[in-house]
């Protein structure tokens, strides 16, 4: 548990070395180019963010602020961080809540379904529909969703999570839902579905099933009892892990869909260099990820006798 | 000789494996009978076909394998005529089996106690609280120390010979009227070996138990079946009472599983091991399958019947062409 800080320090640094070293200007890109300003305008505007002191004060400035629950505020606009960078989150968690929730059915539905057909015409098209959701681009697939829905056939909204002046309804929300799930859902479920498969068919091989199945015991039984637990065991470790790698890797889906989300707020930041949004931003998925690790581990130690067993002796 | 209809009765029994590269014949014709209380035991090399034979018996053969021919009679019934529901009244209820690896008997996410008590109240439709009383009660039938703390177990925490002893409980429990055991003691060490062989003796008398045990561990069928039953490349090549087969082995090939079997007793020599591998058993062969790898072979055991089984004495058959009528030609 402890593990966390000098990790998340870690992380930081680099995020901050390597802002640094890229090349951009935030005070330039505030005003949309350098040759907008005067020089003397310039080298004001750089002592008063602090970015014309040596980059380790800069580092310590921020680590300072933040240990004081002070995050900053935005270069481009002078917003408070915290409230920015919150509110993204909430906003980009209900869009990977609803897509990792989809996943995770589909996974195991269309998984059983082709590992317990196990080279049969369906298991065909379910395998290859899995490598070809796993060969698409999510912002190839998004733009043709939204010439599909929205432009040609008009039936979904394509940008925003809400339809301006109606905010709150619940019918308007989830219709503005629909594309972004869909895109994040048909562009990861594919290996999901072959790892649910796959594991199927390792536990009906296995010895202890036909153990099992010489046993006599009852069709639901074999399946709720054996086949389900021992095959969804690596799929909701890996579904643990993979949800905080969702928040930080969609950031394509919520630029193309113009969904105001963290990532859409990463890219935003790295555009016109925003520096302590930036670091926010980074920080903030880097906890993410060390829980969802975290609740990963927890959750398969749960799932497992051996180690459940472990820590108690 | 026994009066009495067989308990099991297999009749020419022909399974086989069905691949885009071929098919593979890995029981071809197989036949024997088997008496209540009795124990008949089927030895051979790996690939002989003796597991396949076992799965074929309780209807587990799976995709691509099944079984082609031939007649399954058990307690008077036709097991090959029966679906899946029929089936698992059978499966279990009535034959039970135990498995080569004892910790893969279980399932590795439930303790032994839940697996056991599942399968009492599937078959005897007990309560959770008699279904344990009743698992309890098998466990310590089969010799478990603490039987209460043992089912609260996973099968990992146990030793290999513990699992086997709770795998047999479990088949017992369900008072099958017959015991499949295949390779039931090749993954143990020689003492939990030992004392399977006396817990398989003690249950046969106690509980007038009938046995299948499949292995290629000679003392343990010698020191159990009546019967025994040498398969090669998917035939039986010699069948007998055990103390004749194993005391005075017709078939060549027995007599070379016999030699590679190391004597304990005796100064340490070198063991020698049979030559060749069993053939692939995806073609036709004519003749004599073992002729191959036979020292004795010759021109007869080219033709077309030299596999077939043939008496040597009542109630001794072998399959070998040199084996009629005298018993000294090798």
């Amino acid at each position: 548990m402890l593990g966390i800080i000098p990790q998340l320090m870690l992380l930081s640094i680099l995020a901050f070395l390597i802002m640094k070293v890229a090349p951009g200007d935030p005070v330039a890109s505030l005003v949309g180019g350098r040759e907008f300003m005067t020089e003397a305008d310039y080298q004001r505007v750089s002592r008063n963010l602090g970015l014309d002191r040596p980059v380790l004060v800069q580092y310590g400035i921020w680590f300072e602020n933040i240990l004081n629950g002070d995050w900053g505020r935005s270069i481009a606009d002078g917003r408070e961080i915290r409230g920015i960078v919150l509110e993204g989150l909430r906003v980009t968690l209900v869009l990977v809540g609803f897509s990792w929730l989809t996943i995770t059915l589909l996974a195991i539905g269309a998984g059983y379904w082709a590992g317990t057909r196990a080279h049969s015409w369906p298991d065909y098209v379910i395998s290859t529909l899995a490598l070809v959701s796993f060969a698409t681009p999510a912002f190839w697939l998004g733009l043709i969703l939204i010439l599909i829905f929205s432009v040609r056939l008009e039936w979904l909204p394509s940008a925003g999570q809400s339809t301006l002046g109606r905010e709150g309804g619940l019918a308007d929300q989830a219709a503005h839902l629909v594309l972004p799930v869909m895109t994040i859902v048909l562009t990861h479920v594919g290996p999901c579905i072959r790892l649910v498969r796959g594991s199927v068919r390792d536990v009906l091989s296995a010895d202890f099933f036909r153990a099992a199945r010489a046993r006599g015991l009852a069709r639901t039984t074999l399946i709720l009892r054996y086949l389900l637990p021992n095959a969804l065991t690596p799929f909701i470790t890996w579904a643990g892990f993979s949800f905080p790698l969702l928040v930080g890797g969609i950031f394509i889906v919520e630029w193309v869909f113009g969904w105001p989300g963290i990532g859409r707020l990463f890219l935003q930041a790295a555009i016109s260099r925003n520096y302590p949004l930036l670091m926010a931003v980074v920080l903030v998925t880097g906890v993410l990820v060390i829980i969802g690790n975290l609740v990963a581990d927890l959750l398969v130690a749960w799932l497992n006798p051996k180690l459940r067993r472990g820590h108690g002796r | 000789m026994n009066t009495h209809p067989p308990l099991l009765s297999v009749s020419n029994l022909k399974s086989g494996y069905f691949t885009r590269h071929g098919t593979i014949s890995a029981v071809d014709g197989v036949s024997f009978d088997l008496h209540r209380g009795h124990m008949v035991g089927i030895v051979g090399e790996s690939g002989s076909g003796k597991s396949t034979l076992a799965l074929s018996l309780l209807g587990l053969l799976e995709r691509p394998g099944r079984v082609v021919e031939g007649e399954i009679r058990f307690a008077g019934k036709n097991l090959r005529a029966l679906n899946e529901k029929e089936w698992r009244a059978v499966r279990g209820r009535r034959i039970g089996m135990i498995f080569q690896s004892p910790e893969s008997s279980f399932n590795p996410l439930a303790t032994l106690g839940q697996q056991m008590c599942e399968a009492l109240m599937t078959h005897q439709g007990l309560s959770q609280a008699s279904a344990r009383e009743k698992a309890e009660r098998a466990l310590a039938m089969v010799g478990m120390p603490q039987p209460k703390e043992i089912l609260k177990s996973h099968a990992f925490e146990l030793s290999g010979g513990m699992c086997q002893r709770a795998a047999l409980g479990l088949a017992l429990s369900l008072n099958p009227a017959l015991l499949l055991a295949d390779e039931p003691t090749a993954s143990l060490d020689v003492l939990a070996r030992e004392e399977m062989i006396g817990l398989f003796k003690e249950m046969k008398k106690r509980l007038n138990l009938s046995m299948v045990i499949i292995s290629h561990d000679l003392g343990l069928i010698g020191k159990l079946a009546e019967r025994t039953l040498v398969m090669y490349a998917g035939k039986i090549v010699e069948a007998g009472p055990t103390w004749q087969v194993l005391g005075t082995p017709r078939h060549p090939y027995t007599r070379g599983l016999l030699a590679c079997q190391p004597c304990l007793d005796l100064e340490p020599q070198p063991i020698p091991a049979m030559t060749g591998v069993p053939p692939s058993l995806g073609k036709q062969v004519t003749g004599c399958r073992f002729a191959p790898r036979c020292r004795w072979a010759g021109s007869r055991c080219m033709s077309d019947d030299a596999f077939q089984l043939r008496p040597v004495l009542a109630n001794h058959h072998v399959a070998c062409v040199k084996s009629e009528g005298r018993d000294d030609v090798f």
